[in-house]
């Protein structure tokens, strides 16, 4: 049978014992039995006031020592990773603080939680932060239809491990359309697939300068008509809604039914490489122009289909050296 | 399984002494726990734990601690379990409870593996 504090007890406290001796203080600030701390000291736990306590550990040469306290700070429990300076003798300790991990607004007693690392936005994205809320890392890409990052989940009630979609690589948009799009016999702009909504749109992925992304999908159509033909585009949208008129292409990709043939289906393959000017939040969607002669008809039957005919995605290639 | 509270009044030299005994020779007492408490909470409190006086564990938090896990203590007849505070707050009440398991004494050998 023990107390369950006990383990403390295995410790002598002398007073102002020397360099080599095991030592435990209580009270609120570190005695003279802790001066001088030298690298023969062994570890020890210090109580450093109600319900903290620190753990220290010599390094190397010299008076200094690294430490780890479980402490009640600025309103709630931290732990802190820290390093001592000058410990002799009459010396007034300075404690450097390296790092604090705290629990932010609410209770720290799940995955349901809140961690900061650094000091940055929660779940942003920029660079230079990082942040896991709610049980996920946010780390950029197409998401839900609200528009939200792409995530990977840890432990949760669910699943022990779970990603949404490979990091990195936006979620892949399905496109089609059983329906006829009319003559091309002219240059004919048939649709815009990209009404504001996630279905038909990559929304708000995050790219960065410096590093290359690339457009990749097919494009499966059936022409009805020898010669008829269709470009296919993606253009990244500007403003709050897609123009195709005006909207940046960024892919273009071109295919044509065969001279002398007729309701054969024609597949567009497409990967482009897209190195962005800037850090942002971007929003693309595609359209169709149709050409030639006859009837252009996009081959709905192939939409979501297991070969992934009919679809296109953004993937992040890192940086070109 | 029984639950027993004593308490005791905070000296003047800021000790306090609680025990526990139980005089049945048909009886032994399994003790599982000893919880112990100071009012009003005085840091630096320690307690000490002992078996008819024999040491038997002791706490820097004598203020509110308790004391369980094997091995549990089997109190004979005539035997004492006593809780001692020191740099208690003076006038303070210390409090310990015990939890136990009543046992006959011709039992008592299945319970420790026939070693009694």
């Amino acid at each position: 049978m023990k107390f369950s504090q006990n383990i403390f007890q295995t410790l002598t406290i002398p007073n102002g014992a020397g360099p080599g001796t095991p030592r435990m203080v209580l009270g609120s600030s570190i005695p003279d039995s802790m001066n001088p701390i030298t690298n023969a000291d062994p570890p020890a736990g210090v109580f450093i006031g109600n319900r903290a306590i620190a753990m220290m550990q010599i390094f190397g040469t010299g008076l200094d020592f690294e430490f780890i306290a479980f402490m009640v700070i600025a309103g709630g429990p931290s732990i802190v990773f820290g390093h001592a300076a000058g410990s002799n003798t009459g010396d007034l300790i300075t404690i450097n603080q390296v790092c604090e991990f705290a629990p932010g607004v609410g209770a720290f007693n799940g995955f349901y939680n809140t961690i900061e690392v650094a000091d940055g936005t929660l779940a942003a994205v920029d660079r230079g932060t990082m942040g896991v809320t709610r049980s996920s890392i946010p780390i950029g890409g197409h998401g839900d239809s609200s528009g939200t990052p792409l995530f990977i989940n840890f432990l949760d009630s669910a699943s022990v491990f779970r990603t949404n979609y490979p990091p990195f690589m936006g979620q892949p948009v399905r496109i089609g359309n059983g329906s006829s799009q009319g003559s091309t016999g002219t240059d004919t702009f048939l649709q815009i697939f990209g009404v504001g909504t996630a279905a038909n749109q990559i929304q708000n992925y995050p790219v960065f300068s410096g590093l290359t992304y690339r457009f990749e999908g097919q494009f499966t159509f059936n022409g009805t008509a020898s010669g008829s033909g269709l470009v296919f585009q993606i253009h990244k949208q500007v403003g709050g809604s897609p123009a195709p008129a005006t909207d940046p292409v960024l892919v273009t990709a071109e295919g044509a039914v065969g001279t002398g043939t007729t309701s054969t289906n024609m597949t567009i393959g497409f990967n482009q490489p897209y190195q962005p000017a800037a850090n942002a939040r971007e929003t693309y969607y595609a359209s169709i122009f149709g050409f030639g002669a006859g009837v252009i008809t996009v081959v709905s039957t192939n939409w979501g289909s297991a070969t992934g005919v009919t679809n296109w995605s953004i993937r992040d290639c890192g940086r070109l050296v | 399984m029984g639950m027993l509270v004593q308490g005791a009044t905070v000296a003047a030299n800021g000790t306090a002494t609680v025990t526990f005994a139980q005089y049945s020779p048909s009886l032994v007492w399994k003790v599982y726990q000893v919880s112990v408490g100071l009012n009003p909470i005085t840091q630096g409190a320690q307690a000490f734990l002992t078996h008819d006086g024999q040491p038997v564990t002791s706490s820097a938090f004598g203020y509110s601690d308790a004391a369980a896990g094997d091995p549990p203590i089997y109190l004979r007849a005539s035997e004492t379990l006593t809780v001692q505070w020191t740099n208690a707050g003076v006038g303070g009440q210390a409090t310990a409870t015990i939890y136990y398991e009543e046992i006959p004494t011709a039992e008592l050998s299945r319970y420790l593996g026939g070693l009694a």
